[in-house]
C-alpha cells in the first residue's frame, strides 16, 4: 500500500534541455520537464491516469542515443540528460504527427474542437506543414451515439485511449473500450449497451481531438466567440469548480476547473449538463402580482411596495408570529444570512427555516461539545490519506458523485479499505469489504453491535448470539460485523461519512463510537485520527444551516432561546430579537399550522436539483392569506403565489456556497441577469428598505464582512481571501 | 551430433505417456526436483548458455534469475506456444509429436523460478496440438507428474492451457499476459518487466516452447554436454524451419551456427527446379532478407545480428530467382498491417501506409519518389513503438529496397510487375 508522506522519496537529478532539476524518484520525464516549464507535446498522457505510451507524441532524446524514448512512460534516472528539442527529437515528434494525420479528416472548420484542440495546436507547433499521405482516407459513418450525452466521430479519433482509461481507471465504469484492431480500431460499447456512466461527460473534455462531442453543445459555436468564466456547480453539495462557457450572456457549456481539494478536475454529468435551466425560455423576466385570479407582470417598485404593504397589514392584524419564511438550500450564504436577519429583525419572527432540510445541526452541536483534537471535522482531502473509509447510510455515488471518484481513487489506487453500512446496493458496495446490509430503518442494530465489539471488546460468538434474536433485521453475518469492528478499531486514519437523512439517534451513536475509538487508543499519536462528516444534500445545505436559516439557531448555531449568546446579535443588529420558538418548515407548510401562519415568504428556486421524486414540496394554501415567492421560473409554488419576484440563478449573481466538506467557495456573476431578475439579496434589501429597515448593503462582500464578525467559524473570511480555491472551515 | 529435441522423432505414438516414459521421459524430474535446489537449476541453465528460442535470443538462465526469490510471492510461468511468425512451425511439431517433453520442461522451469501455476498460451489455430497437449496434461496429472507433491518432491504445480483468439501480437510476452488476463491483447509499456510485474501483477516468466523443451536435457546431461554443440555464446541445437523454394521443406534440428549454405543445399536439398537463389529470410517474417552472397553466413544469433538480420525463430524462407521482391514485401506488409494491434501510432498508421505504397508500386502506379517515401515511412516507424512488431514489419520492406532496389525501379519503369510478364510468357 502506498501511504502518502510515509515513504522517503529519493531525489533524482537530471538535465533537460540544458536545465538542471532535482525531482522525487519515480517522477516521469514529462512531469519533470513541466516543472522546468519545458513543454513536451503529448496526447495520451494524462497526469491522473497510468502511463500508456500509445500515441508516441512525447518522443525525446536521451543521452544522445539514436533511439528516442517516450517522456510519458520513462521515469527519471540519476544523471539523465534529456533533449526535447534536438533535431532528432523534433523529427520524431513531427513524424508521429504525420502518422496521426494520415487517418484524421482535418475537418477543423466544422469541428467543435477546432480552436481549442491539442491535435491542431501540436500540429501547428510541431507538425509537418504538408502531408505526404496522398491516398484516400478511410471514411466512417458519423456520428455514432455512445450514450445519452456523447457522440463519437470515429474519423477524428487518434486512439489515445484517454476516454477508455478514464472510464475504467477513474470512474470504475468500463463501459467503453477499443474494438477491432490495428488501423480498424475504434472506440465502442458492447452490443446493446450504452455509455451511460454518470461521469461520461469528462471524456469529452479530456478527448484531445473532436472525436467525442457533446450532444447538447455540438455545432453551437466556435471557441473564439466564447468566454470561459469561473463558477461553482450548484447541482449537489460537492461544490465542484466549473467554468461557464459563455457567448453573449448565454451559457453554452460547463467545463471543469480543477480544484485539487474539491473535484480533482472532474465533473459528473448532472453538473456538466445541468445548466439548461439558466437560459431557459421559461425564466421569469419581471415581477408578477396576482390580480383577478391571475398573475400579471408588474414593475419592481410596484411589486415590492405591494408585498411590503401586505406583510405590514398581516403583521398588524395577526402579529409578527403569523409570518413565516422558508428558504431554499440553493441560496447563497449571504442571502441565507440576510433572509433570516430580515425575518428576525424586520418581520420580528423566528418562523424561519429552509426546505428540504437534513440533520446537519446535530453534528454541529456534537462537535461543539467535543474537545478531542483527533476527532476531526471532515474535509475532502482526508479521503486522500485515509486507511479506512466507513460510509453509513449514504449513497455517495448518487448524491455526491464527484466525491465518489475521490473515494474510488483511495480504494483502487491507494488500497484504502472501504466499509459500507447501507440498506441498498450502490456503485461503491462492490469495493466494500465488508458491506453490512441492513433492512431500511434497522440501521441501529449494526451500530450497536459495532459499539459492543469496539468499545466493550465483545467476541464474535457473542455477536452471533445477538444477531440470532434479530435475524429478521440483519442480512449480514456476525463474522462480517466483527471483521468491520476489528478494522475500525485497528485503523489509524479513518474517515466516517454519514448520510443526510439518518435518524438523530444514529448520528449520536456514530459520534459516540468515533469518540470512543479515539479515546481508546490511549497513547496519543500524531498520525492517528478519525474524520467524521455528515454529507449535506444540496448546493448550500451546509451554508444555510451555518447562516441560521433555522427556527432554533441564529448564525453559527447560537440557540435562539439562550439569552447570553443571543445578546451578541442583539448588539450587532441593534434590535431585541423575538424569543418565541419558531416553526419549522414542515410545520409552516402543513396548511399554515392551523392558521398560525397567515403569510409565507418562500425564497429561492428549487432548481437545479432540489426537487426530486421522493422530495416534493407539499404546499397548501389553506389559511395562508399572502404567499410571496421568489423563483427563477413559474414553478408550482410560484403559480400559487400572490406576488412572485423573478430571481437570478447562481450564474448571474455573486455569492458564496459552503460545500459538503465545509469549504466556503465564492463565485462571481458570469452573465447578466435574465430579464429584470434580481439576486435574492437585492430583493431582500429592497423589501427591507420599503418596510423601513435600512439594509444598506452595496454588495455581497458587505454581507460577508458582517457574517465574518458574527459567525466564529467564518471569522476573517472575506472575498479577496476566498480567491479561486475557497477556504476550508476549521 | 546429438539430437536433443528430435531424438525420438521416429518413435511412433511418442505423444502417449507410456511410450514417452519408456524412452526415458520424465527422468530429469528425479534429479531436478529431488537432488537440485531451484537455484542450482538456474545455475546449470545459465552455464549451458541456452538462449531463448522464441526470437529474441535472451539468455534463459539470466532471465530466470530476474524473478524475485522467496516463497511468499506468487509467481507464474507462461509457456509461449502462440507460434504465429510466418515461416515458423517448430513449436507446433514439438507439441504435436512430443507434448510430454514440453510438460517436463515446464515442470523443471516452474520449480526453478518457484511457480506453482503455469499456463500454456497456445495459438488458437493449433487445435490439433491443443487437443494433444490437453490429453498429455491429463495423463501427467494421473501419473502424479502434475498436481500436488510431484514425484514425492514436495513440489506442487498446476498447468493450464489457454487458447489464443487469433492475434499474432499475443506472441509478444506482455500482450500474451494481457490476453491471458482476459484483456485486449496489446503490449504493455516496459519497464516494469514481466519478471517483476507480469500476469495479474505478479512476477512472471514467459518462455518459448522450444526453449522449455531443452530444459530436461540440460538438467539431465549437464551444461557442458549441452554447450558442447553449437558455437560459443550460441550453444546447443536449434530447429530450423525450412520453407520456400527448396526441394525438402520441413523442420531440421542441427547445431546453432551451421552455415546457411549447408542448410539450403545439403539439408533442404537445394533450390527447386534447379533455379538460382535470390533471397533468404533467415528468421521468420520479421527478419531482414539476405542475398545470395551472404549464403555462407553462420546460422546463429550473433552472426545474423552482425549481418543486420536476426535468427529469430529460425524460420528460413528461401526465394528463388523468379520471385518478385516487391510482391514479397507487399505480402509481408499486408500481414503486419493486419496484425498491428493499433496501440502505437507509428505502427498502426505506418504499417497501413507502407502497405498502400507497396500496393501502388506492385500495381505499376508508383513513381521513384514512392520508393523513397516508402523507405522514409519505414524508418520513421522503426524504434518508436512499444513492442518489436513494428521493427519486424519494416525489416522486409527496408531489406528488400536495400538489396533488390532494381526490382522496385523496374516496377516504376515498366509500370507493372516484370515478374508477372516473365511468368506469363513462361
Amino acid at each position: 500500500m502506498d501511504r502518502a508522506g510515509e515513504r522517503e522519496f529519493k531525489s533524482i537529478s537530471l538535465v533537460i534541455d540544458g536545465k538542471a532539476i532535482s525531482v522525487p524518484e519515480g517522477t516521469l520525464v514529462i512531469e519533470a520537464a513541466r516543472m522546468l516549464g519545458i513543454e513536451i507535446p503529448y496526447f495520451c498522457y494524462h497526469p491522473k491516469m497510468d502511463p500508456v505510451g500509445a500515441c508516441r507524441m512525447c518522443l525525446v532524446e536521451t543521452g544522445g542515443r539514436a533511439k528516442l524514448i517516450t517522456a510519458c512512460t520513462t521515469r527519471v534516472e540519476e544523471g539523465m540528460t534529456i533533449s526535447t528539442d534536438s533535431i532528432s527529437a523534433r523529427k520524431g515528434q513531427k513524424d508521429v504527427l504525420e502518422f496521426l494525420l494520415t487517418n484524421h479528416p482535418l475537418d477543423c472548420p466544422v469541428c467543435d474542437k477546432g480552436g481549442e484542440c491539442p491535435l491542431q495546436d501540436n500540429t501547428y507547433k510541431y507538425g509537418p506543414a504538408v502531408s505526404r499521405f496522398t491516398i484516400n482516407k478511410w471514411g466512417f459513418k458519423k456520428p455514432v451515439e455512445l450514450g445519452p450525452y456523447i457522440l463519437l466521430d470515429r474519423e477524428r479519433c487518434i486512439m489515445c485511449m484517454r476516454c477508455t482509461r478514464f472510464s475504467d481507471e477513474i470512474a470504475g465504469h468500463p463501459q467503453i473500450g477499443v474494438i477491432n484492431s490495428g488501423r480498424g480500431s475504434e472506440i465502442g460499447v458492447m452490443h446493446g449497451q450504452e455509455f451511460n456512466s454518470i461521469f461520461s461527460g469528462n471524456t469529452i473534455e479530456i478527448c484531445p481531438v473532436g472525436a467525442l462531442t457533446s450532444k447538447h453543445f455540438r455545432f453551437s459555436g466556435r471557441p473564439w466567440e466564447f468566454k470561459n468564466r469561473p463558477g461553482i456547480c450548484a447541482n449537489c453539495a460537492v461544490g465542484c469548480n466549473i467554468n461557464w462557457t459563455i457567448r453573449r450572456h448565454e451559457i453554452l457549456r460547463v467545463l471543469s476547473r480543477e480544484n485539487p481539494d474539491v473535484d480533482d478536475g472532474w465533473l459528473c454529468d448532472r453538473g456538466r449538463f445541468g445548466y439548461t435551466h439558466i437560459n431557459s425560455p421559461d425564466r421569469l423576466t419581471s415581477p408578477l402580482i396576482k390580480r383577478n385570479g391571475g398573475l400579471v407582470p408588474a414593475g419592481w417598485d410596484e411589486a415590492i411596495s405591494y408585498a411590503a404593504q401586505r406583510l405590514d397589514e398581516i403583521t398588524l392584524k395577526h402579529g409578527n408570529e403569523s409570518i413565516g419564511g422558508i428558504g431554499s438550500p440553493t441560496l447563497t450564504n449571504e442571502e441565507a444570512y440576510l433572509f433570516q436577519k430580515f425575518m428576525r429583525k424586520v418581520v420580528g419572527s423566528n418562523n424561519i427555516d429552509h426546505w428540504p432540510k437534513g440533520n446537519g445541526a446535530i453534528i454541529e452541536k456534537l462537535f461543539e461539545g467535543s474537545s478531542k483534537n483527533d476527532l476531526r471535522r471532515f474535509a475532502y482531502s482526508h479521503l486522500d490519506e485515509a486507511d479506512l473509509i466507513f460510509l453509513v447510510g449514504t449513497d455517495i455515488s448518487g448524491e455526491q458523485p464527484v466525491l465518489d471518484l475521490r473515494l474510488k481513487k483511495a480504494v483502487r489506487k491507494r488500497g484504502a479499505r472501504l466499509i459500507i453500512l447501507h440498506h441498498g446496493k450502490t456503485d461503491l458496495t462492490r469495493y466494500s469489504s465488508p458491506w453490512l446490509k441492513y433492512k431500511e430503518g434497522e440501521e441501529m442494530l449494526p451500530i450497536e453491535l459495532l459499539k459492543r465489539i469496539i468499545l466493550k471488546g465483545a467476541k464474535e460468538e457473542e455477536i452471533e448470539e445477538e444477531i440470532k434474536g434479530e435475524a429478521e433485521a440483519a442480512s449480514f453475518s456476525a463474522r462480517l460485523v466483527y471483521e468491520a469492528g476489528m478494522a475500525l478499531s485497528g485503523s489509524r486514519r479513518t474517515v466516517i461519512l454519514l448520510g443526510n437523512n439518518l435518524p438523530d439517534g444514529l448520528i449520536h451513536a456514530m459520534f459516540d463510537l468515533a469518540s470512543g475509538i479515539i479515546g481508546q487508543s490511549g497513547e496519543q499519536r500524531d498520525d492517528q485520527w478519525i474524520s467524521l462528516g455528515l454529507l449535506m444534500g444540496h448546493a448550500n445545505s451546509q451554508g444555510v444551516l451555518d447562516m441560521g436559516l433555522d427556527p432554533d439557531y441564529l448564525p453559527g448555531y447560537v440557540r435562539i432561546d439562550l439569552d447570553g449568546p443571543r445578546a451578541r446579535f442583539e448588539t450587532a443588529w441593534r434590535y431585541s430579537l423575538p424569543r418565541a420558538k419558531g416553526l419549522s418548515a414542515d410545520e409552516m407548510l402543513n396548511g399554515g399550522n392551523n392558521g398560525a401562519i397567515r403569510a409565507l415568504f418562500m425564497m429561492g428556486s428549487d432548481q437545479p436539483s432540489v426537487q426530486s421524486s421522493n422530495n416534493t414540496l407539499d404546499l397548501k394554501r389553506e389559511g395562508i392569506e399572502f404567499l410571496l415567492v421568489s423563483d427563477i421560473t413559474l414553478s408550482d409554488k410560484a403559480r400559487m403565489a400572490d406576488v412572485v419576484f423573478p430571481s437570478c440563478t447562481h450564474a448571474e449573481k455573486d455569492g458564496t456556497f459552503t460545500n459538503a466538506g465545509r469549504r466556503v467557495q465564492s463565485f462571481q456573476k458570469a452573465i447578466r441577469p435574465v430579464g429584470n431578475s434580481l439576486s435574492e439579496w437585492q430583493i431582500l434589501c429592497n423589501l427591507a428598505i420599503e418596510m423601513g429597515e435600512p439594509f444598506n448593503y452595496l454588495s455581497v462582500s458587505d454581507i460577508m464582512d458582517e457574517i465574518s464578525t458574527l459567525v466564529p467559524s467564518y471569522k476573517g473570511i472575506n472575498y479577496p481571501l476566498l480567491g479561486d480555491k475557497g477556504i476550508q472551515l476549521p | 551430433m546429438e539430437l536433443i529435441l528430435f531424438k525420438d522423432r521416429s518413435v511412433p505414438d511418442l505423444k502417449d505417456i507410456d511410450v514417452y516414459i519408456g524412452r526415458g521421459g520424465y527422468q530429469s524430474l528425479d534429479k531436478g526436483l529431488r537432488l537440485l535446489k531451484p537455484d542450482e537449476i538456474i545455475d546449470i541453465v545459465k552455464r549451458s548458455g541456452l538462449r531463448g528460442r522464441g526470437g529474441a535470443g535472451f539468455p534463459t538462465g539470466a532471465k530466470w534469475d530476474f524473478i524475485p526469490k522467496g516463497k511468499g510471492i506468487r509467481k507464474y510461468l507462461c509457456c509461449n506456444a502462440d507460434e504465429s511468425e510466418p515461416g515458423s512451425f517448430k513449436d507446433r511439431e514439438l507439441m504435436e509429436f512430443n507434448p510430454h517433453l514440453l510438460i517436463e520442461g515446464i515442470i523443471l522451469a516452474s520449480y526453478a523460478i518457484g511457480a506453482a501455476v503455469s499456463y500454456i498460451y497456445i495459438r488458437g489455430e493449433l487445435v490439433y496440438a491443443f487437443r494433444i497437449l490437453e490429453k498429455a496434461i491429463r495423463e501427467a496429472y494421473k501419473r502424479g507428474l502434475l498436481g500436488k507433491d510431484i514425484r514425492s518432491s514436495g513440489f506442487d504445480l498446476d498447468v493450464f492451457i489457454h487458447r489464443g483468439a487469433g492475434a499474432y501480437i499475443c506472441g509478444e510476452e506482455t500482450a500474451l499476459i494481457e490476453s491471458l488476463e482476459g484483456k485486449r491483447g496489446m503490449p504493455r509499456v516496459k519497464p516494469p518487466f514481466p519478471a517483476f510485474y507480469g500476469l495479474y501483477g505478479k512476477p512472471t516468466m514467459v518462455n518459448n516452447v522450444e526453449t522449455l523443451c531443452n530444459i530436461p536435457y540440460v538438467v539431465t546431461n549437464g551444461h557442458e554436454r549441452f554447450a558442447s554443440q553449437g558455437r560459443p555464446r550460441n550453444t546447443g541445437t536449434k530447429i530450423y524451419c525450412m520453407s520456400g523454394d527448396i526441394n525438402n521443406p520441413g523442420n531440421y534440428e542441427l547445431p546453432l551456427g551451421i552455415p546457411l549454405r549447408h542448410l539450403i543445399y545439403d539439408v533442404a536439398g537445394g533450390i527447386r527446379n534447379g533455379r538460382a537463389l535470390k533471397a533468404v529470410i533467415p528468421g521468420g517474417a520479421s527478419a531482414a532478407m539476405l542475398t545470395p552472397d551472404q549464403v555462407d553466413i553462420l546460422m546463429d544469433f550473433d552472426s545474423l545480428a552482425a549481418a543486420g538480420s536476426m535468427l529469430g525463430t529460425a524460420g528460413v524462407i528461401v526465394m528463388d530467382e523468379t520471385r518478385c521482391m516487391v510482391k514479397v514485401a507487399l505480402t509481408l506488409s499486408r500481414f503486419f498491417f493486419h496484425e498491428s494491434c493499433g496501440k502505437c501510432t507509428p505502427c498502426r498508421e505506418g504499417t497501413f501506409w507502407m502497405h498502400e505504397i507497396l500496393k501502388k508500386l506492385e500495381a505499376g502506379a508508383g513513381k521513384d519518389e514512392d520508393v523513397d517515401l516508402l523507405l522514409d515511412v519505414a524508418n520513421n516507424i522503426g524504434g518508436r513503438t512499444i513492442c518489436a512488431l513494428a521493427d519486424g514489419a519494416i525489416a522486409p520492406v527496408i531489406s528488400s529496397i536495400r538489396h533488390f532496389g532494381e526490382d522496385y525501379r523496374l516496377h516504376v519503369k515498366e509500370a507493372g510487375c516484370p515478374y508477372d510478364r516473365i511468368m506469363a510468357r513462361a
